[in-house]
């Protein structure tokens, strides 16, 4: 992640109102970049969002 | 010391009918065995032990004047800390959680496990919010694996299964949002049952991921699960996903024939995965010999988008437990360990399209599923890809929801009973998933499956305290 990528994560959660520290933010950001991998792995899942824009459901 | 002889509520059950033993004496055993173990294994935040014995001489009355109320009499049960009850503060092991939870007092799964004749022993140890890793550096005990204090006991029904383990309690319950029934269960050598979704209500229980939390037992035998399933399940309107539809497992299904029934084995998942243990490998393959032995029909399958639906269960439910908790998070940061509030920060992070494509993702899978459910009744596998992990390094933790989380995206039954420990003596366990609502089905065959194995029996030697200090692993200081 670049500099500016951290500080837009920071900034992010500040706008939450979550009170982060810069350890904080280091260890999210880490935590971020490898969940921006899994969830472009999601979106790039060609499900019709007209059959299935909810979840199952059993779950409410 | 060894832990108590690993009683099942049933044998417990036939003993107090006999007359050979009183409530009394198996709460006063699960006492005497946690004032030897809980300290250093870090089991209970909280005992009531008062509570307990005064409610056993209560339950002995009631059986001396001739009243029973049915397998569940006076048989003591640890409640994980994330659950309320009557009896005291619920933590979630946590200074950032707020104490008004525990107030509102026991919801319906333990509340109808009381009015059965059960005896709450105390409330046990968990990963902070069902979230955080395993610390030293706060003031709840840490928990610690009762076969090796060294190593963690899995999360976040941490305590619950190692109560079970030792004999401090012969049931515990637990909550299971990406698999922390049946993690703990596994590496704890303990079974433990995660039914369909809105089976057991989960009123009184924090919520993390809600339309992924799950309540259910951990205990000795899958038999004993099915017991404690059938007393906790039913429609609570305090519960609005509690479901009502009634598929509780009836005690007649439980001895249901192997004989033809299909167990599907998705073995691409861990024949070929380098995150599973050659030891699991071994373990698995001896599982499907009993199975087969038993009468199975052991086949092949592939489950398709398996990670998927895991990725996207890890997702929602960080989400879910994000959008629950913001605002006492915002309020309480400071108070709540570093590594819960790195979790949590995901949820903040993660925008709406995020939150709604995975539970595209879930649907989708779920309709994929139905063609695999029609050519099997059963799907096999590793609940967990290795044994304990070192507390002192519990950097692979990020792999213990592979192969249990997907089910809770589903919200199929899943179950993981022991099967044969790795080269250590460390227990592993077998996961058996059913399709929804066939809670009966997948009991069955894990009962059969302990009909012809022996390691659900097996108790851990309790030694001394162990000197270990792994508060530098990581820095979850609050400040």
């Amino acid at each position: 992640m670049t500099d500016k990528n951290i500080d837009d994560v920071a900034e992010r959660l500040r706008a939450e109102g979550l009170p982060v520290d810069a350890q904080d933010v280091a260890e999210i950001s880490e935590r971020w970049r490898e969940q921006l991998e899994v969830n472009a792995r999601l979106r790039s899942m060609p499900i019709p969002f007209a059959s299935y824009g909810l979840a199952p459901r059993r779950h409410g | 010391m060894r832990a108590a002889p690993p009683m099942s509520i049933r044998e417990i059950g036939a003993s107090l009918g006999a007359g050979d033993m009183t409530v009394t004496e198996i709460v006063e055993q699960c006492i005497a065995v946690a004032d030897a173990a809980d300290e250093h294994l870090g089991t209970y935040i909280t005992r009531f032990d008062d509570a307990a014995r005064a409610q056993a001489e209560r339950l002995d009355l009631e059986l001396q004047n001739g009243r029973s109320r049915g397998p569940l009499h006076g048989i003591p049960v640890a409640i994980k800390d994330l659950l309320a009850t009557d009896d005291g503060p619920t933590t979630a092991q946590s200074l950032g959680w707020s104490t008004e939870w525990g107030e509102r007092g026991d919801g319906a799964a333990v509340r109808r496990l009381r009015d059965a004749g059960m005896i709450v022993m105390g409330k046990t140890t968990t990963m902070e919010i069902a979230s955080g890793l395993p610390t030293a550096d706060d003031p709840f005990p840490l928990p610690r694996n009762p076969w090796d204090p060294r190593r963690w006991p899995g999360g976040s029904s941490s305590g619950s299964g190692s109560a079970v383990a030792t004999g401090m309690a012969p049931a515990a319950l637990g909550t299971d949002t990406g698999g922390s029934i049946r993690c703990p269960a596994s590496l704890s050598g303990v079974t433990g049952f995660k039914p369909s979704f809105g089976l057991v209500p989960k009123s009184g229980c924090i919520p993390v991921g809600l339309t992924y939390d799950h309540v259910g037992p951990l205990a000795r035998t899958t038999e004993d699960c099915a017991i404690l399933t059938r007393t906790m399940a039913g429609w609570d309107a305090e519960d609005a996903l509690s479901s009502k539809e009634d598929h509780r497992p009836a005690d007649s299904m439980l001895n249901r024939d192997l004989r033809g029934v299909r167990i599907g084995v998705p073995r691409h998942l861990y024949e070929d995965s380098s995150g599973v243990e050659d030891s699991v490998r071994r373990a698995m393959a001896e599982a499907l010999d009993v199975l087969a032995t038993a009468g199975a029909v052991v086949v092949d399958i592939s489950v398709p988008f398996w990670r998927e639906v895991g990725d996207a269960t890890m997702l929602g439910a960080v989400c879910e437990h994000y959008a629950n908790f913001a605002d006492e998070l915002a309020e309480a940061w400071h108070r709540i360990g570093r590594s819960a509030r790195v979790t949590l920060a995901i949820g903040a992070l993660s925008s709406a399209r995020d939150y709604a494509q995975a539970q595209r993702v879930r649907a989708y899978a779920d309709d994929q599923m139905r063609s695999v459910w029609n050519g099997v009744d059963i799907i096999a596998s590793p609940t967990t890809p290795r044994s304990a992990l070192p507390l002192e390094d519990m950097s692979g933790i990020g792999a213990f929801p592979g192969f249990t989380s997907p089910w809770n995206g589903l919200g199929v039954p899943a179950l993981s009973v022991p099967m044969r420990p790795d080269a250590e003596g460390l227990p592993q366990g077998l996961q058996l998933a059913g399709p929804y609502g066939h809670d009966a089905h997948v009991l069955s065959a894990g009962h059969s499956f302990q009909q012809s194995t022996s390691w659900h029996r097996a108790a851990p030697e309790l030694g001394p305290p162990v000197q270990h200090d792994v508060s530098d692993r990581q820095d979850s200081a609050r400040r």
